[in-house]
Order: structure tokens, then sequence, then C-alpha cells
């Protein structure tokens, strides 16, 4: 890749736009899987993209290419495509500052590439015993899917930066019949001892299964409830998160009224962030798809909205600061401002202080699957436990919560002090793009009135 | 194409020594797009050419896949080490070149960006005249996309066809929130009819009067096509002759047995004219064919690649698919269900009252292989004597499709493309919604 960075670095020189960008990224995807006894490989299935890009004019023009001796080509008609856009200019973008560094995942420990396939194949074999052995019936599936992704960005005012990103994630999944189904995901950025040593959790997560087997059902209606550090991230994520992606407002003034800065959008308790800088989560970089530094940005300071997230494009149209959001979810796709590592930050108070203050509700956990309608989200929940007297009580079959995530933001009582984080490779898609690696989360939540069905 | 053919030959080659038998397959897209928003207008061009290998050695099938800068030696390197994980190989990489079919037609070169430009300009003018501070943003790329298969048994296939994907969404705020409206539509010979990309769009931008009472118990549910679809997701993995081999579809031994509604019949098209999943042969070189799924509800059969095939003692019904570098998997085509002779388009007045499902939000908790849904519908309009009376939000609809799609009122009596399905709406009675 560095002899293809400085191919760029020349062809750039020569370009003549008033911006000029060109992205090379190489990927390489590895996916195995464990069923019960059968096993199954695909990969590592390498990819090699670019992309020029070139304003001229307020207007910009892009080209994709597939091998790195086509850059000056698609520099040029790139800026012939920019040339011949028939659009409304636009405001010069707000450019990052000039820059050459690289960045790579070695500095975490061992990478996920220099671990063998035979053995992330043991791995998701053992785990799949391990977790097959624990029920009496039904099926276990372990997914062990990699993707390694080397960036190039070289543009016209000075950025030549490039990382590497070692992203892994293991799916593990067991259905008894009837379809009563627990799954657990870890997604991670770095190195791949974190995938190891889950014996426990992994035996455990059989046993809750089987507790959950013999379940009573509640009507549907309005509960107190608890959420726990997943759900609560799923939520931030899919109800609000979208929201103040400022290329999606820009689409639309009112809608951009209606989510302006300052808004109050929860409880005085509720802070908001996204911070691309967790280095160890997936949804993390050094310099996000068009070479701004990564960075934490403030979302909701106490109940209100306090920033957009940005592409270098979005803050100069909205007399802003990029906030390196800039995102690519398919080779040759415009950079979106979409979220990183996202999460409602703790409060104070103790898991155990949170279900006495719950008192009578429901204490909801885990992830099933999820969407949001605008600011409207729906979430299905892995595990409904009962709470009685501050006690949990009694596991209940699994549910769907739903809402309007200003009304669920607001009737927040209070916020427990132990944040976690959960992720995923494709965890992110938006109007029916590719999905990209994002991570979410926050501490346990305790919710007045939220709907359950 | 001759080109890729002799890259082909190369990777064949490098097989040679290594492999009992291989298999190559090679894609090659040209496109041009235009992403649209009232903001800014980015037009885009480009070209993505991949290779995928398939090997049998040692009995064992393995895969491997490159986009870009292809490395005939590395890839069949990975192929080997996939092959040691790889599942038994159950079959024979067929001998029988298809036919040479004329390339399926197009209109790449007719399609200019000032013309998408001027097509979504008009659109989102006419969207304006409905609602005032509604947005629209889109996305359309129009390509041309080929095909090449090759392996060491001698078959040799390709073709050429258009493909126009257009992704289009609408947002409008409202006094009772945000509200959005998405439609995905892949065609091969023009731009979308603009009346019927208006008609999905502004379909669950309804606005109204919120209706106080929430309609639980069992009801009578109109889907729209886009809610359709999603509820036959499950239908199209239910004929999978991979779960039928597998024993986990709710289909098997079931042909010849009423299991939908009489009024339903269910085909895939992949030689249908203006699918943009047509293919003359499928992604194993075995010759496309139309197939009936379900005549008047009755089930035909399985669709099948050659290891489901294989494993259930059958033929292929050419129904491969995959992407680069994985493995295959029988898949449906353009799925398309037959509408109604006569009657109303979108059943209303047929049902004469219920709820009208305009778009799921999520499947969660849903089973494909079994059936079993769970579909939230988020906002749905309430309709009485075929007339929208209101809506409402927050509606979840559970149930087993097999057992939903057995009890039709009505079939609409016209079709409308989603994604490359086209399928009508759709009444159904006895719907469980919570």
């Amino acid at each position: 890749m560095q002899k293809h960075r400085d191919l760029a670095e020349k062809a750039i020189a020569s370009s003549e736009a008033d911006f000029a960008e060109v992205r090379l990224v190489h990927t390489s995807k590895t996916v195995v899987i464990q069923a019960g006894l059968s096993h199954m490989n695909t990969g590592p299935i390498e990819q090699f993209t670019g992309t020029a890009r070139a304003f001229i004019s307020g207007r910009w023009g892009m080209c994709e290419f597939d091998s790195p001796e086509q850059i000056h080509d698609a520099l040029d008609k790139a800026a012939a495509t920019a040339l011949q856009n028939c659009s409304v200019p636009v405001p010069f973008p707000i450019l990052p500052p000039a820059c050459r560094d690289t960045f790579s995942d070695d500095i975490n420990g061992v990478p996920l590439s220099d671990v063998t396939l035979r053995e992330k194949s043991f791995l998701c074999r053992h785990y799949c015993e391990l977790l097959g052995a624990s029920l009496p019936s039904g099926s276990a599936r372990v997914t062990y899917e990699e993707i390694i992704k080397d960036s190039v960005i070289v543009n016209s005012s000075g950025t030549s930066v490039r990382e590497i990103e070692n992203l892994g994630s293991m799916k593990v999944q067991a259905v008894l019949p009837g379809g009563l189904m627990a799954r657990n995901e870890l997604a991670l950025r770095g190195s791949f001892d974190r995938f190891k040593g889950r014996e426990k959790q992994i035996a455990e997560m059989g046993k809750d299964l089987l507790l959950r087997k013999t379940t009573a059902c509640i009507a549907p209606g309005r509960s107190r409830v608890i959420l726990d550090p997943e759900l609560t991230g799923i939520m931030i994520h899919e109800a609000f998160g979208h929201l103040v992606e400022a290329d999606f407002l820009e689409n639309n003034p009112a809608v951009a009224h209606m989510l302006r800065k300052g808004l109050r959008v929860g409880a005085e308790c509720v802070n908001i962030v996204d911070d691309s800088l967790l280095m160890n989560q997936p949804g993390s970089m050094q310099w996000d798809d068009e070479g701004t530094p990564g960075a934490k940005t403030q979302l909701v300071s106490s109940g209100r909205i306090i920033n957009w997230l940005h592409t270098m494009g979005t803050a100069a149209r909205n007399d802003a600061i990029p906030t390196g959001n800039a995102r690519i979810s398919e080779p040759g796709g415009v950079p979106e401002a979409r979220m990183t590592c996202t999460y409602m930050e703790p409060g104070t108070t103790p898991l155990d202080k949170l279900t006495m203050h719950l008192d009578d509700g429901l204490y909801l956990k885990g992830f099933m699957g999820g969407a949001t309608d605008m600011d409207r989200f729906s979430i299905a929940v892995q595990e409904v436990w009962k709470v009685r007297n501050g006690v949990i009580h009694k596991p209940l079959t699994p549910m769907m919560i739903s809402g309007k995530v200003t009304d669920v933001l607001g009737s927040i009582l209070d916020i427990g002090d132990d944040l976690q984080l959960s992720g995923s490779l494709s965890g992110c898609s938006r109007m029916g793009s590719s999905p990209i690696a994002v991570a979410y989360g926050g501490p346990h939540i305790l919710i007045s009135d939220m709907q359950v069905s | 194409m001759h080109e890729a053919l002799m890259s082909g030959s190369e990777i064949l080659v490098a097989c040679e020594k290594v492999s009992s038998e291989a298999e190559v397959t090679g894609v090659k897209r040209i496109y041009e797009s235009l992403e649209f928003n009232p903001a800014r207008s980015i037009p885009s061009s480009g070209t993505r050419t991949g290779w995928g290998l398939r090997m049998i050695r040692n009995g064992k099938m393995g895969v491997s896949g490159e986009w870009g800068m292809i490395d005939p030696f590395r890839m069949v390197d990975k192929t080997i080490g996939s092959c040691r994980y790889g599942p038994k190989a159950m079959f024979s990489f067929p001998e029988t070149s298809p036919e040479p079919l004329p390339s399926i037609p197009g209109n790449f070169k007719a399609i200019a960006e000032d013309k998408v430009h001027s097509y979504l300009n008009t659109l989102q003018t006419e969207i304006s005249r409905i609602h005032p501070h509604a947005a629209l943003s889109a996305r359309v790329q129009w390509s041309r996309d080929s095909f090449v298969i090759m392996n060491s048994c001698g078959l040799r296939g390709s073709y050429t066809k258009a493909t126009i994907s257009s992704r289009f969404s609408v947002t409008l705020p409202s006094d009772s929130g945000l509200l959005q409206s998405g439609y995905f539509l892949s065609t091969t010979d023009s731009l979308p009819v603009m009346n019927d990309v208006l008609e999905m769009l502004m379909l669950p931008l309804h606005t109204g009067e919120l209706n106080s009472h929430t309609a639980v118990g069992r009801k009578n549910v109109v889907f729209s096509p886009a809610a359709f679809s999603l509820l036959l997701q499950a239908v199209k993995a239910g004929v999978s002759g991979k779960l039928q081999a597998e024993g986990a579809s709710p289909l098997s031994g079931m042909e010849g047995k009423q299991i939908l509604g009489n009024q339903l019949t269910v085909r895939d098209l992949p030689l249908l004219n203006s699918g943009a999943a047509s293919a003359p042969f499928d992604s194993e070189g075995i010759p496309t064919q139309d197939k009936t799924l379900f005549e008047d509800g009755i089930f035909t059969g399985f669709l099948h690649d050659l290891g489901s095939a294989a494993e259930c003692k059958t033929e292929s019904t050419g129904s491969s698919g995959r992407n680069l570098g994985e493995h295959s998997k029988p898949v449906c085509t353009n799925l398309t269900v037959d509408p109604a002779m006569d009657g109303s388009v979108n059943t209303l007045a047929e049902t004469g009252s219920g709820i009208l499902v305009t778009s799921i939000l999520s499947a969660g908790g849903g089973n494909a292989a079994s059936g079993s849904f769970t579909l939230d519908c988020g906002r749905v309009y309430l309709f009485r004597r075929g007339e929208i009376q209101g809506y409402y939000n927050g509606c979840i609809l559970n149930g087993n499709v097999y057992n939903a799609l057995s009890k039709v009122t009505a079939v609409g009596s016209r079709q409308y493309r989603i994604g490359t399905d086209l399928l009508p709406f759709i009444s159904l009675s006895d719907v469980s919604v919570r």
C-alpha cells in the first residue's frame, strides 16, 4: 500500500482541481462458521478499491477505480465530471490540517491478522461444543468474522494518512426447540486476545437460556423499566444518533429546525457523546474517510443538543467545524456524516440501587434486532425479567420496546454508573446502504414509562 | 469479454495441478451514478472487477474471491486453504456450456446524468406539491454488468446486462413527529415510472387524525407491496433446497399440498424481460428457468443449486446465487405474485375494515426458517368501508407466515416493483395484532 500511496501523492500534486483527493482501500475479509458439527469458512476475500474526488467551482465529481495504475485517469475523470455537474454550487469544504502519518493496530498487541485461521477455527469449534453441551436440546452456532482494512487518504491540501485496522467479531448463538434464542456478540478492533477465555460467559449463556425456557407472558402496555447497557446504546444509536447526522439534517430544513442546537431532547441527567478515538472498538478511527482527525464530540449535554456530526462538506454548509465523522459505506460512495462509537455517559447510581428505585417493573437485557423510523424506534429484547419490590423475580417471554426517542430520553429517572460498550462490524446501515462498523453503549438506565409489546 | 475469458483461463491453468476440478467466475461492472438531495448533487462513475474461484481438492470444496488487483496464484493458495475446512464436494462441475444467448438488452448508454437530475428534480417538485415540507434524497446508479464463468470440465459462458438501481427516501416533519418513507427498486430498461415511485413514497406519509384506540386482537390487515415483500422473506428462505437438504424447511414433504390461499400464485422468474435479477444461467453455469413455486396456493417444489440438488437427489433448477468468494446457495431471482384479474389495486374496498401496513420497521424475533414472524409496523392506518380514517403508532403483528398467507381476503389488481420483485397489495384476515 505504501507504494500506491506514493503514486497517489504524485498524481494529486499534478491535479488542477480546486481540491482533489484520492482514497485507496485494501480489505481482506474472512468468515468462519461453526454450526453444531458443521464447519464452514469463506475467504479471505481480498478487495482493492480506489476513489478519486475533485471539487471545481463549487461542484463535486467522483470516479471509482480498481487498480493503482488508474489513479491519474480517475482524477482526470473526476475533474471532468465536476465540470459537467449541473447542480447548484456548494461552499468550499473545510479541509483537514496538513498531516503525513501512519497508524497501525500493531500497537494494541498481536493483531488479528497475525493469528492463524486454524486457531480461529479451533476457538469457534471449542465455544460451539461448550454451548452445545450446556443445552439438552436445540442448536448452537458460533460465527467469527474478520476484516483487515488498510486505507490511505491523500489530498491536495497536504494530507497523506494511512490507517491499518484489524476488526473482528464473534457471535455466539443458541436456539431451543420452539425458537427461544440467546445471542451474544463481541466485536473489537486490534488484538485477538479478547476473544479468548470466554468459556464461563458461554456456559452461563446456555444456563440462562434454559432458565428462561419456562416463562410467563404479560399483556402489552406501559411499564417502568431498566434497560441494560446494550439496549441503552442501541436506543441512543438508532433513535437519536441518526437524527444528528448533519447530511441527513441538511436535506430537510424543516427537520433540521426540529433538531436545532439548544433543543431539549432528554432529562437533565442525559449526556451523549460520539468518540471515534476509542481505538479498541469497532467504528474507531484515527482519521475519518476524508482525513480529518478522529475526535470526541459531545452531542447532548444536560439533555440539550449541542452538536451535530459533520463531514468537511456539511461543516462548510452549516457554519460548523468537521467532527471527523465522514464515513464511506461502500466503494465509490460519497462520504456521509455517520456515527462511530456513540454512548450515553454514566451517572453515579449502582445497578442494585437502580433496581430498588425501579421497585415494580421490568428489567430488560440484550438486543435481538431493531430499527428506527426517524424519531421512533423499535427494539426486540432478548431477556425480560419481572422485578418485584426491587428484586429480580422471574423471566418473562421476549418482548419488543418501542417509542419516540425524545419521550423516552425525557422520562429517564436515573442513570447507572456502569458504562459498557458493545459493537458490530456490520452494525449500522442507512437508507439501504452497506453496513459499517460501529460501537454503542451506555450504563443501565431507569425509565419511568416505556411501551412494551 | 475476450480479455475476461483470458484472465479466467490463467486462473484455471494455475489450478490444474492442485485440484481435481476448478471453476472460475468473473464480474465486471461499469457504472455511473447520481447522489441527489436538496443540499447537493454528486455525479460519479466507476469500474469494478472481481474474480471468484471454487475448487475441489481431496474431495472437499474450497472458495476464494478477489476484487480489484487479481493475483491468480494468491487466489489458488487461498482456495487450497479453504478446501481444508470446506464442505464435502457432493457433485462435479457441469460440462455442458449454456446456450449462447443474446445479451439481455438495456439502455445503459441512453441514460445521462442530466436526464437523471431532471427526473429527480421533477420528482421533488411533485412531492412538494403533496407535502410542501417533504424533502427527497436519492441515489440512482445505472450500470453495465458482464459475467463470465468457466470450469475445468469444459463449461464456458458469458453474458452482459444493464441495471438501473434506485433508492429514494423522503423525510417529512409533522405535528406528531418525523415521518420517513423509503423505496428501493431495480429495473433494466429505463428510469422507474415516476407515478409508481410517487405512490410508494407517499403511501406511508398519510397525515390525518391520530386514532386514540389501538387495534389489538385478530384483524384484517392489508399489506402494501413493500410490507408484503418483507413478509415473503420467510417464504423465500422456505423454498430453498438448502433448507430442505438440512431438514429445516417447513415445506419439506409438502409438494402438491395447499399451503397458501388459492388466490396466490408465486413465481420465480429469472428470465423476466425487465427483471434486474434476470440471467440466462445461474452462478454455476446451469441454464435458468422460470418456475412456479406456488400454483393457486399449492406448493410445487424447491429451488436447487448443484449442491442442494445432490443432497436431495434431484436436479439443479438453475437457482444458484452467491457473492464472489462465497459458497453457492439456492436463491430467488425476480419473485412475482400474480395480481388479481379484477378488483381494486389496494384491496381496501374488498376488505371493508381493518388496518393498512405500509412499512415495517423491524423484524426482530422472527425465524425465517420456520416462518414465524414478529413485525413492528410503526405507523399503521385504520380504514373503514374501504376509506382510511386515521392512524396510530406502534403496531406489532405476529404469527406464522404460511398460516397468515393461507387466509387471503383479496389480492390487488396490479403489481409494483419492490427491489427486483413484482408484488401487489394483499389483504389477509385473522392476523394477530398487538
